[in-house]
């Protein structure tokens, strides 16, 4: 059994401008290198989740352990890559500077030493050369692996993703899904990764948290085993991917609200 | 891959707009010779005289006080602005603290304090450098507050999840971020500054460009008084094309970035 590197206990969180909770008494663990996917329908608290883990927000009630330490604020070696690229990588730096802000912070590196750590996070995703471009010139599926190398200059040990492939196309996503794999396969780092889309939590996770709206809750924790490595055809026309990700739907889609679930002529209005 | 950038942002000279410049001088000369009015000196004449005009002595006594006089105002009002644009951007609380009073003494046109300076400063330089500065503070304290006001949360986030403290965060992204609607506010002041100090000097001065140009004109001296106007002009013309060279330096990559924004 691997050891536990990431502890949520009994979370709670309230905005206190909109009262509705937006988690509700959510507890689960995650062990070292492990990948994690969370599902759910939009609006399930999963964002915020995520922000508390990586101390951006403070949960109104429960803690979350970061190998066995309270998160009090940004904990060390734990890093969230943004859905929103365009606003999270700051326009004016280049690509190679961009990269280079998660070093700053760290003591003991020459300027030289930070440029060196910063090019080869950036051969990793595949984009050695355009360190001298702005990101604005870049295509979004580029952007979003800028900040992925930038999130991977920090050395995480826990890595975190919000919907990080929500804004790019179809064809994109794909490439960035096998990227991922293949930097998780290479690094090693644990991930916990948010997403609407079901295919894609399986096809990437070890486990699936199965999230409900309103206020979000875990209600399944679904193991995916899966063998790796993965592959974008074999891996989804698997028999036991058609399984899980019926498991899956039947899981959000039991707790549909009304409007969706009544189909037209049936206790509508006519 | 690099991403296109088209023509947008290479500027090349304008031919063509040089030209029809030309021809309005052109025409003035033309039609200022044919009529003979005392009014429309021939372009020749105002250069004549701008020539004989502007030497040493006029300088000294007239244009040198005038940029003097437009350098403290604009200054003190670009440090006062962003300082407290960017306080007031930061603080919520100081913005509603202050924010009437500031919407007010924006409203009022600068060269109604004038007399009030007048009043108070005397005739001297003190009096013009307060007007002037008291006009160009407004777009930039405005523009700095609402700079600091924009900046995207997401980046904010981003900094401190790299471990940056608070008072770094304003360095590391709040500064860089607010640079470029600051600029917009400091190159509309740089304007400002200027109608201003030439409005103060006519109505309460006994130099400057604006003393000049109104003195002229009481004289009769009208190929002088377009000599002012003229070097008022070609002033104005060099002090925004520096202010351009400063802005390019700072905010290169915002013109670009903005020439590839859908």
């Amino acid at each position: 059994m691997s050891r536990i590197v990431l502890e949520v206990v009994d979370v709670s969180k309230e905005f206190s401008e909109r009262q509705r909770a937006a988690l509700q008494g959510v507890s689960f663990s995650v062990t070292e290198g492990e990948f994690v996917a969370i599902v759910g329908p939009s609006g399930c608290g999963k964002s915020t989740l995520l922000k508390c883990v990586c101390g951006l927000l403070t949960p109104s009630q429960g803690e979350i352990r970061v190998e066995g330490r309270r998160v009090t604020g940004p904990p060390p070696g734990v890093v969230l890559v943004f859905q929103e690229y365009n606003r999270s990588l700051f326009p004016w730096l280049t690509v190679i500077q961009n990269v280079m802000l998660p070093l700053r912070k760290r003591k003991g590196l020459t300027p030289l030493d930070r440029e060196g750590l910063a090019l080869r996070m950036l051969a990793a995703v595949g984009l050695d050369g355009f360190g001298n471009h702005y990101p604005w010139e870049l295509s979004g599926g580029m952007q979003q692996r800028v900040a992925i190398a930038r999130a991977l200059a920090f050395q995480p040990r826990i890595l975190l993703m919000d919907e990080p492939f929500g804004s790019v196309d179809a064809l994109t996503r794909m490439e960035l899904e096998d990227l991922l794999l293949n930097l998780w396969t290479r690094f090693r780092f644990t991930t916990l990764l948010v997403t609407h889309d079901v295919d894609e939590a399986i096809y990437l996770a070890d486990r699936v948290l199965v999230f409900s709206g309103s206020p979000g809750r875990v209600v399944d924790d679904v193991p995916v085993d899966l063998p790796r490595p993965r592959d974008q055809i074999t891996t989804r026309s698997a028999a036991a991917f058609a399984a899980l990700r019926s498991r899956i739907f039947r899981e959000i889609g039991s707790r549909r609200p009304d409007w969706v679930a009544t189909p037209p002529g049936e206790g509508g209005p006519r | 891959m690099r991403m296109p950038q088209g023509w947008r942002g290479v500027r090349a000279v304008n031919w063509v707009g040089w030209l029809v410049f030309l021809a309005f001088l052109g025409l003035w000369e033309v039609l200022s010779r044919r009529s003979g009015s005392l009014y429309f000196p021939p372009v020749t004449r105002i250069v004549e005289t701008f020539v004989a005009v502007w030497r040493a002595q006029n300088l000294s006594a007239h244009v040198a006080p005038s940029l003097v006089r437009m350098g403290e105002g604009y200054g003190a009002a670009a440090l006062v602005g962003t300082v407290l644009g960017i306080a007031m951007g930061h603080w919520r609380r100081l913005d509603r603290f202050v924010e009437p009073l500031v919407e007010f003494f924006r409203a009022v046109p600068p060269p109604a304090l004038i007399p009030f300076a007048l009043l108070t400063m005397g005739i001297g330089d003190a009096s013009k450098v307060f007007v002037i500065a008291f006009s160009s503070l407004w777009p930039i304290l405005l523009n700095a507050r609402d700079g600091v006001r924009n900046v995207d949360q997401v980046m904010i986030e981003t900094a401190r999840m790299f471990g940056h403290s608070p008072r770094e965060v304003v360095t590391v992204v709040v500064a860089p971020a607010t640079m470029p609607q600051l600029f917009a506010g400091l190159r509309t002041s740089l304007g400002v500054a200027f109608i201003t100090m030439v409005i103060a000097e006519m109505v309460g001065s006994t130099n400057g460009l604006g003393y000049f140009i109104l003195n002229a004109q009481r004289l009769f001296a009208v190929p002088e008084m377009y000599a002012g106007i003229l070097l008022l002009g070609l002033l104005g013309y060099l002090v925004n094309g520096a202010f351009e060279r400063v802005e390019g330096r700072i905010l290169g990559w915002h013109r670009r970035f903005r020439a590839v924004q859908p």
